[in-house]
């Protein structure tokens, strides 16, 4: 009977990864990340009615969370917090040897970079410079044209080259 | 031709066809300075992919694999798939629903089926204002008595499998023979009733394909029971215990 449940919560167990690195690219770190993802497999089963069958589980998860997210900020404006800015590095993805702190230098620069552009342009970038979706797939996860969406992320490229190169170059 | 950012965007994301694939490329072998932008773009989507891939090699933390496993699915969508299965059995099986609108209340309660067959046979059954459906008489007499490892009964209702649901209460399947149809289903003890949970035809005895109580369980009924049971069917011993302490779960 619940067969196509059982079906349903091993494809979001198989969805965590990119779920987590989705919220950390958003928030910057790994505490605010995991309760994002938390809450967003809670919204989603409390209201998995609401997704169509047949259309991708991915899709509409990665919309949930953009949503939640989103809600939050606006919550923290709400109540004058610091929204945009570098955000937290407080914790690596790696914990030991010298690759790990590289990867960690990595991570943190990468997260302070993403932390300074501004929500929408984030989204964009997570989504199809580090999940690799398709203009797509990203537009309709994020409710947007295709264009507004390769307009975000044409900003947040140059952006993103200064921040992490030193220059931007032209083409 | 001089492709534009945007193109120059789409291809180093992959988004063109490989037709234009190939003839950007060909631009960028003659441009150096296209080139370095599409270098730089292309170093700067793969030091974002490293940044992040320790994360994705690390196993999710316990506490998200148990949201996904155990937190609260809507009840609208658990109704529907119930309702989608019933609806494939009854497809399958070619039985026929007088009513769905019972079947939604039934599951709303935690209960699985309540299914008319339309063969005109009226088993010991009766509708209370509730909604529910209860056994009476020789049914509600042989679920209450009968013991299935006694052997069944030469005529009237009998008694395939007894089980303990998941609510805790004990269940038994029955079947009540007729000569065109039989009926088969499922009912639970709760306080002085049997509450039927699944009700279906089955081939009556003259047809002859009908040979034995609880050996040939309609599908619908067999999947309401596979559905509703835990710790497996009463063995003889358990299924006597059961009837003696009147089918009063701890």
């Amino acid at each position: 009977m619940d067969a196509s449940l059982d079906t349903i919560r091993s494809q979001m167990v198989a969805l965590l990864p990119r779920l987590r690195r989705f919220a950390l690219s958003l928030t910057g770190n790994r505490a605010d990340a995991d309760d994002l993802v938390q809450d967003t497999v809670e919204r989603a089963l409390a209201n998995l009615h609401r997704w169509e069958r047949g259309t991708r589980l991915d899709s509409w998860m990665f919309r949930i969370a953009q949503n939640l997210f989103i809600d939050s900020v606006r919550a923290r404006k709400r109540a004058r917090a610091v929204v945009s800015g570098p955000l937290e590095v407080a914790e690596g993805v790696a914990t030991d040897g010298v690759r790990a702190a590289e990867s960690h230098i990595a991570f943190g620069d990468m997260c302070r970079a993403l932390g300074e552009l501004p929500e929408d342009q984030r989204s964009a970038v997570a989504l199809v410079l580090i999940d690799g979706m398709s203009y797509r797939d990203a537009a309709e996860v994020l409710h947007i044209p295709m264009g507004t969406l390769t307009s975000r992320l044409a900003r947040a490229r140059e952006a993103l080259a200064v921040r992490v190169f030193g220059s931007a170059k032209g083409a | 031709m001089e492709p534009t950012k945007d193109e120059l965007d789409a291809f180093i994301d992959v988004e063109l066809s490989t037709a234009d694939m190939q003839k950007i490329q060909a631009v960028l072998a003659q441009r150096s300075d296209l080139a370095a932008y599409v270098n730089q773009q292309t170093l700067l989507r793969a030091r974002l992919s490293d940044a992040f891939a320790p994360l994705m090699a690390e196993a999710a933390p316990q506490r998200l694999r148990d949201a996904v496993m155990s937190a609260p699915v809507s009840v609208r969508y658990r109704i529907a798939e119930q309702l989608r299965a019933i609806v494939d059995n009854v497809r399958t099986a070619r039985f026929v629903w007088r009513s769905l609108v019972p079947a939604a209340a039934a599951l709303a309660c935690g209960v699985l089926i309540g299914v008319r067959h339309e063969h005109g046979v009226q088993p010991d059954l009766q509708t209370l204002s509730s909604g529910q459906t209860v056994a009476e008489g020789a049914l509600a007499d042989a679920l209450m008595n009968q013991l299935a490892s006694a052997g069944a009964p030469a005529s009237g209702p009998r008694i395939g499998v007894s089980f303990r649901n998941r609510s805790g209460e004990d269940c038994r399947s029955f079947t009540v023979p007729g000569r065109r149809a039989s009926t088969a289903g499922v009912a639970c003890r709760q306080g002085a009733d049997w509450v039927v949970a699944a009700l279906a035809s089955a081939p009556g005895e003259a047809g002859g394909a009908y040979q034995r109580a609880g050996a040939e369980m309609p599908p619908l009924v067999r999947n309401a029971v596979n559905a509703m049971i835990t710790g497996g069917a009463f063995d003889a011993a358990t299924e006597r215990a059961a009837r003696d302490r009147g089918w009063k779960s701890q």
